[in-house]
């Protein structure tokens, strides 16, 4: 799911570039684009989460603890990350930042918590591994 | 005991049981699961190393 998403806001993220490279920031309205990204992911995430959960695990892949302790750990790290995104946000805010800016600043937190907690798990679990 | 063997009484994956033996500290349930599995008390199976 998460290399789902990356792709798509990297995708996202060209369009955008070549839009601010194209017009001014003033002049560019980025809610249509942002609809058509996150609705489509919205979709895509409740449809990956609804096959993770039905499909059951097959043959070594079942979970135990650890694999529960490491998602833990990993969601806790990411939430931690969102979290420290969504308070850069608020300042930016208080700044009063264009909404342009204020609004991919936090899809790109959004995306940043994401990897962040894939690859805190990914740590954790080489941590825990032996 | 194997330690498929083991993790499969005590309800983890033989990776778990290869984690426990290294640096992972399981749950207390595991702990004890795993004593019991030898019938020992759980100082025979886990130490903690003391820094004093």
């Amino acid at each position: 799911m998460r290399g789902i998403l990356v792709v798509v806001y990297d995708w996202y993220f060209a369009v955008i570039i070549d839009m601010v490279q194209s017009s001014p920031i003033a002049d560019i309205s980025c809610r249509p684009l942002m609809l058509v990204t996150m609705g489509p992911l919205g979709v895509l995430a409740v449809i990956g989460h609804f096959f993770l959960a039905v499909i059951p695990p097959h043959g070594d892949h079942k979970s135990d603890e650890r694999d529960r302790h490491v998602d833990l750990k990993g969601e806790w790290t990411g939430g931690f990350a969102l979290g420290t995104a969504a308070v850069t946000s608020v300042f930016l805010a208080m700044a009063e930042t264009e909404s342009f800016r204020l609004a991919n600043t936090l899809f790109a937190d959004l995306v940043l918590s994401e990897i962040v907690t894939s690859v805190a798990k990914l740590a954790y679990f080489r941590r825990m591994a032996w | 005991m194997t330690q498929a063997a083991l993790g499969e009484s005590i309800g983890v994956t033989r990776q778990t049981v290869i984690a426990i033996e290294g640096r992972y500290a399981p749950s207390l349930e595991v702990v004890f699961k795993i004593a019991g599995v030898f019938q020992v008390p759980l100082d025979e199976v886990f130490q903690f190393p003391s820094e004093v």
